[in-house]
């Protein structure tokens, strides 16, 4: 009986294992679809600004609101603020285009059992310079970081 | 030991001993399809990478954001790619990007991608003055 037990036991640990190498591997795939939906939303929130209020490219976030209202108006920006990409929704968290390179972060919503994730992006300006348009140029941007946020 | 409690014993043991069996071919069987199912991922992984460092030794800036989306097409269809994986390639929504999706067998969604050629500092006018920013 007690060898009995002892094989059966054994068995149903390397089963346990097998399941949670499987449950690491869906949370792996999960972490790399994120991945790819905040590297999307980047490509067109940046895309977004650069077509339509490239003026924002200077202002760090924060003065979206204030000096931003001079060259874009409230309902343009509140539309940059929050959007979606490949399916999911996606929130601005931080543009900072002071810093060099300028960093970009966005915040990816909930889904089913997944948390909400926040990817950083390191994005290349190149200042403008006559005859060119007034605002930066960009010439580069990179997911750089990926983390959790604590619901 | 009576012949009775020797014969219960040793039928508790055998099935005991077939169902372990079966619970180690299951895991094992588990074990080998996940290791397949990592590759795949990591050759779709592979790709996109590859993907990227091509958009990036492209030449930046210059020409027309069509013309760019063009170029971004053509350059993500010649990557050769690994069995196992399917691409499909499409312009965005917005007209002004490409999305890349890779299937990955087994994989119920596949891993997709945005590339937006202004944003890449593909097109548009070109940088002057700074290094381009494209290492």
């Amino acid at each position: 009986m007690g060898a009995s037990m002892v094989l059966l036991l054994g068995s149903l640990s390397a089963h346990t294992v097998s399941l949670q190498v499987r449950l690491q591997g869906i949370r792996e795939q999960q972490q790399r679809q994120a991945e790819d939906r905040l590297a999307s939303a980047g490509q067109q929130l940046l895309a977004d600004l650069y077509r339509s209020h490239p003026c924002l490219l200077a202002l760090p976030l924060e003065h979206w609101d204030s000096q931003g209202l001079a060259c874009a108006p409230a309902q343009a920006i509140a539309s940059l603020r929050a959007g979606q990409v490949l399916g999911r929704s996606y929130r601005l968290v931080s543009w900072q285009p002071q810093l060099v390179p300028a960093e970009l972060l966005l915040e990816l919503a909930a889904a089913g059992n997944e948390p909400p994730r926040q990817g950083a992006f390191a994005v290349q300006l190149t200042p403008a310079q006559p005859p060119a348009p007034p605002q930066p140029q960009i010439t580069d941007v990179r997911l750089v970081g990926l983390r959790g946020v604590a619901p | 030991m009576s012949l009775l409690e020797l014969l219960i014993g040793s039928t508790v043991f055998a099935s005991a001993a077939g169902a372990s069996l079966q619970l180690w071919a299951l895991a094992g069987a588990a074990a080998v399809a996940e290791e397949r199912q990592q590759q795949r991922m990591e050759l779709a992984e592979a790709a996109l990478v590859r993907a990227e460092s091509a958009l990036r030794r492209l030449a930046p800036g210059g020409v027309d954001c069509t013309t760019a989306a063009s170029q971004v097409l053509q350059v993500l269809a010649a990557d050769p790619l690994a069995p196992g994986l399917v691409r499909h390639l499409e312009t965005s929504t917005s007209g002004d990007g490409v999305v890349l999706r890779l299937v990955v067998d087994g994989e119920a969604e596949p891993r997709q991608r945005l590339y937006v050629p202004a944003v890449l500092g593909l097109c548009g006018p070109a940088p002057q003055g700074g290094s381009g920013g494209n290492p």
